[in-house]
C-alpha cells in the first residue's frame, strides 16, 4: 500500500480529564506522546480550546486537537505517516500489511484519550457504516530507479492539464502544482531528502541516490474525484469522503495521474504537417527544441511564460505554441508510460533503510495486531494470505 | 498610526530582528502570568500556553521515566510586535530570544518604510516592556544588546529582517540570479525568486508587488543571521568575541540599509527591461516570432547562430524567408539591452529615513541613543 503522509479528520469523544490537564494525564498515564501544545482559536460556531500533540517517539503520528466550548466532540486532525510510524523514517514503500500494522499503532496510541474506548471506531475510517471519520489528504509514492538521471530530465517540462501554476524546480526536484492546490506532484531524489531532513547518513547517500520517488498529492475533493467509487465513497455532513480505499485503488490512481502528466512520453503518433502559413507550431516545435538544448536553463513552460511577458502575444497564441512544443517535446521523449508504471513496477520498489534509525523505532506485538474491521476496510477479498517469514524489524522481540 | 499610502519612496523597512539573550523570568509570571500581568501592568497581548515535551532520559533507556521540557511564548503590546521565546530548566524560565517588529510595536502594521529614530523608539519600549517581567531588575541591560561593556554582553542580535522596495520592476524582468552568499535561486515562481533556505545564515527572497497596477514594484528582502549577519554589519557596528565566536552588539540605525545594499550589490544575474518598443502602445503589441526568438537568444546562453539552426532543423524555410527573420531578428535582438541585476541596487536606491518629530525622540532611551544612533 504505497501511502506515505495522510490526514484523517474525524469527531471524537474526548477524555475530559485529558483536556483539562493534558500534560499531567500524560504522565499519570504513561501515554506515549512526545509533546503537546495548548492553544485557543476562535472558528465559526465561537471560541475554541486546541491541543497539538505529537505522538511516538519517532514520530508517525499527530494529532490536533480543536474542541468548541460546550460541544460535546472535538475535531479531531490526525496526521498519520504509516512508514514512520513502523521505521522512523518513509524511505520504504509500505506494503499493505504494514499499512494495516501502522493503523493499528495508530488505534492503539490515540485510544487511551476517548471518553469511551469503544470510540475508537473512529479513529480510522471506513470501520463502520454511517462513522465521521474520512481520509481528507493522502500522498501516493512510487520509486523508480534513475541512476543516469534520464527519467528526471524527462518531467523537466512536464505539465498537467488539471494545474495551471508553472512548476518549480530544484535541483534534485520539481514540483508541479501550489501547495494549497488539491493536486500536486512532486519528483524527486528521495535520499537527497532524507539525508538534508537527518533521516539517512550523508556517507549512504551514494547507495541510494539513484532513487527517484514520484508522487502524487491528493486532497479533498480530488481524493474523491480520482480514488471515490461505489464502495469506498460515504456521504459525511452532506459532502461525499473517501473513507476506505484498496491497494489496488491507490496504484491504479497514482497510475492515472501521472500518466495524465503531458510533455513526458513517448508518443506513438507522428507530427502533423503543417502548412507554409502557419508560424505558431513551427515556433511551438523550435522553442520546444532549444529547451531541450543543455545550454538553455529555462524550461519549456517558463520560456513561454517569460515570452508572453515580454511579447505581450495573446492567451490563444501561447496556447497554440504550447500545443505544438508539448507535442514536439513527446516525440522527442524516449519515456515510455507503459513501461514506467507497469505492475511489475509497482510490485517491486527500490526501498531506501536506514538501520540505524529503525534500531531505535519497536512497537509491542499486540499493539500492532489490526483489528477485524481495519483488516476488513483495507484488504481486498481476493488478497491472497502472506504467512510471515520474517519477523518484522519494528517489533520488539521477547 | 501611519498611512502607507502617502508615505513618498523611503525604500527600507525593518521587517524583524532578534534578540539572543539569557535572562532570567520572574517566578510570578511563570507560576501565573495573566495574575502577574494584572499586577504589574505588563502588556501581555494573549495567554501563555507552554508546550511540554516528554523525553526519556538518556542516562536511564530502560526507565519508564520521562524527562518534561516546557517552553513558551510570551506576545507583549500585539501579537508580531514582541514575542519572548521561554525555556524551563531546573523549575527556572529562562527568556532565551527577543523577537521585535518595529513597524507592528510603533505603527500596528507588519511592515512599514523606516523614520528616522524608529528603531531607537521600539528598542526603549522593548526595554520598558519587558523589564517588569526580570526575576533580577538588574538584567534589563540584557534586554537589548550592546548598553554593558562588550566583555560583560550576555545580549546580542541573532537576525536581521530587512527589506526594499524597488518601483518599476517586476520579477519576470530578472534572469540567471545568483549570490555568493545562497549559490543560484532554485523553486522560483511566476511572481518570486528565493536564494537560500529561510534556516540558512543568508535568504533572500524577491516578489513581486502590485503586479497588475501601472506602478509594479519588486520586494527585496534579505534575512541575515549567524556569520552572515556579522559579517554584513561588523563594518558599520560592534561585535564581541564570546567564547571563540563573534557576535554583533550594536549598529546605528542608517547600517540596516547600508548592509542590505551591501548584500545586494553582489547579487549575479541579468535585468532585461521590456523594450520600449515592445510595450503597448496605442493599438497594442503585435507578436513576432523574431520578437520570441530575441528573448530566447538574449535570456538564454544560446548564440543567435545556433538558434537559426534549429529553427533551420524544425520547418526548413526558405531562403528569402530567412534572410527577412535575420534582419528582423537582429533588430529585435538590438532593443533587448542587458543589464547587470547588481545595478538595479546601487546607493541610490536606498532613500533616506524620513525626519521625525522632534518630540518623539522625547521616549528614547539615552543608552539606547548612544549605542545606536548615529554619533
Amino acid at each position: 500500500m504505497p501511502v506515505d503522509r495522510t490526514t484523517i479528520q474525524t469527531r471524537l469523544r474526548i477524555n475530559p480529564e485529558f483536556l483539562r490537564d493534558p500534560s499531567a494525564f500524560i504522565h499519570r498515564h504513561n501515554i506515549a506522546i512526545r509533546t503537546s501544545k495548548p492553544s485557543r482559536g476562535h472558528c465559526k460556531h465561537g471560541p475554541t480550546t486546541n491541543l497539538s500533540l505529537d505522538v511516538l517517539t519517532y514520530k508517525g503520528i499527530k494529532a490536533k486537537l480543536r474542541k468548541v466550548n460546550g460541544d460535546p466532540l472535538t475535531g479531531v486532525t490526525i496526521h498519520f505517516n504509516p512508514g514512520v510510524c513502523l521505521y522512523g523514517h518513509n524511505g520504504s514503500v509500505p506494503s499493505l500489511s504494514e499499512f494495516l500494522d501502522a493503523l493499528a499503532i495508530l488505534v492503539t496510541n490515540l485510544t487511551p484519550l476517548l471518553s469511551d474506548p469503544n470510540d475508537k471506531v473512529d479513529l480510522v475510517p471506513g470501520l463502520r457504516s454511517g462513522g465521521v471519520a474520512y481520509w481528507d489528504y493522502l500522498e501516493i509514492q512510487f520509486h523508480r530507479e534513475d541512476p543516469d538521471g534520464i527519467l528526471f530530465a524527462g518531467f523537466r517540462h512536464a505539465r498537467h492539464p488539471g494545474l495551471r501554476n508553472l512548476a518549480r524546480h530544484w535541483p534534485e526536484s520539481i514540483v508541479i502544482g501550489d501547495p494549497k492546490s488539491k493536486l500536486q506532484f512532486e519528483i524527486y531524489r528521495k535520499a537527497v531528502e532524507m539525508v538534508a531532513h537527518g533521516k539517512l547518513p550523508k556517507e549512504q547517500l551514494a547507495d541510494h541516490r539513484h532513487v527517484l520517488r514520484l508522487e502524487v498529492r491528493l486532497k479533498s475533493a480530488k481524493l474523491v474525484e480520482y480514488l471515490g467509487n461505489e464502495r469506498n465513497v460515504e456521504e459525511i455532513d452532506g459532502k461525499l469522503r473517501l473513507v476506505r480505499f484498496y491497494p489496488q485503488d491507490v496504484i491504479g490512481r497514482h497510475r492515472d495521474c501521472f500518466g495524465g502528466m503531458m510533455g513526458v512520453y513517448q508518443s506513438p503518433a507522428p507530427l502533423e504537417a503543417v502548412g507554409p502559413k502557419n508560424q505558431l507550431i513551427p515556433l511551438g516545435r523550435f522553442l520546444a527544441r532549444t529547451t531541450l538544448d543543455p545550454l538553455t536553463s529555462m524550461p519549456f513552460h517558463e520560456l513561454l511564460e517569460r515570452i508572453k511577458f515580454y511579447t505581450g502575444a495573446s492567451s490563444e497564441t501561447i496556447s497554440n505554441i504550447r500545443n505544438a512544443g508539448m507535442a514536439m517535446l513527446s516525440h522527442q521523449s524516449t519515456l515510455s508510460k507503459d513501461d514506467l508504471f507497469s505492475d511489475d513496477a509497482y510490485q517491486m520498489q527500490y526501498s531506501i533503510r536506514n538501520e540505524g534509525r529503525e534500531k531505535m523505532v519497536r512497537h509491542d506485538f499486540m499493539d500492532t495486531i489490526p483489528s477485524s474491521l481495519i483488516f476488513g476496510a483495507y484488504t481486498p477479498p481476493d488478497h491472497p494470505d502472506e504467512p510471515l517469514t520474517q519477523w518484522p524489524s519494528y517489533l520488539s522481540t521477547r | 498610526m501611519k498611512n502607507e499610502l502617502t508615505i513618498p519612496t523611503p525604500a527600507t523597512f525593518i521587517r524583524g530582528l532578534r534578540i539572543t539573550t539569557k535572562i532570567r523570568l520572574h517566578s510570578g509570571f511563570s507560576a501565573d502570568p495573566r495574575a502577574y500581568a494584572s499586577l504589574h501592568k505588563v502588556n501581555l497581548a494573549d495567554n501563555v500556553f507552554p508546550e511540554t515535551k516528554f523525553k526519556k532520559d538518556p542516562n536511564a533507556p530502560n526507565s519508564d521515566e520521562r524527562m518534561v521540557k516546557i517552553k513558551s511564548n510570551i506576545h507583549l503590546v500585539r501579537h508580531g510586535a514582541i514575542r519572548l521565546f521561554v525555556d524551563r530548566v531546573d523549575g527556572v524560565d529562562w527568556i532565551r530570544s527577543i523577537d521585535l517588529n518595529p513597524a507592528m510595536l510603533l505603527y500596528q502594521l507588519k511592515r512599514l518604510p523606516m523614520c528616522q529614530a524608529d528603531l531607537l523608539r521600539s528598542l526603549s519600549i522593548l526595554g520598558r516592556k519587558v523589564s517588569p517581567l526580570l526575576a533580577d531588575p538588574r538584567d534589563v541591560r540584557h534586554i537589548v544588546p550592546g548598553l554593558v561593556q562588550d566583555e560583560e554582553s550576555v545580549a546580542n542580535w541573532s537576525k536581521v529582517d530587512s527589506e526594499i522596495l524597488l518601483p518599476g520592476i517586476q520579477v519576470l524582468c530578472l534572469h540567471g540570479l545568483s549570490h555568493p552568499n545562497t549559490g543560484p535561486d532554485a523553486g522560483g515562481m511566476k511572481k518570486r525568486i528565493q536564494l537560500g533556505d529561510k534556516q540558512d545564515d543568508c535568504f533572500i527572497r524577491i516578489k513581486d508587488v502590485n503586479r497588475k497596477s501601472i506602478n509594479p514594484s519588486i520586494r527585496v528582502r534579505v534575512i541575515l543571521k549567524g556569520r552572515e549577519l556579522v559579517n554584513a554589519f561588523k563594518e558599520f557596528g560592534t561585535t564581541v568575541n564570546i567564547k571563540k565566536n563573534c557576535y554583533l552588539v550594536r549598529f546605528p540605525e542608517s547600517s540596516v540599509a547600508l548592509a542590505h545594499q551591501r548584500i545586494m550589490a553582489k547579487l549575479k544575474g541579468t535585468y532585461l527591461p521590456i523594450p520600449t518598443e515592445w510595450e503597448n502602445v496605442g493599438k497594442g503589441r503585435k507578436f513576432t516570432t523574431a520578437k520570441a526568438m530575441a528573448y530566447v537568444s538574449t535570456a538564454t546562453s544560446m548564440p543567435v547562430e545556433k538558434l537559426q539552426a534549429i529553427d533551420v532543423a524544425v520547418r526548413q524555410p526558405s531562403e528569402s524567408t530567412l534572410g527577412r527573420l535575420s534582419k528582423d531578428l537582429e533588430r529585435e535582438s538590438g532593443r533587448l539591452v542587458p543589464l547587470p541585476v547588481s545595478s538595479l541596487f546601487n546607493p541610490t536606491a536606498y532613500a533616506l529615513p524620513l525626519s521625525q518629530d522632534m518630540n518623539l525622540n522625547d521616549d528614547i532611551d539615552p543608552l539606547i541613543a548612544e549605542a545606536y544612533g548615529e554619533g
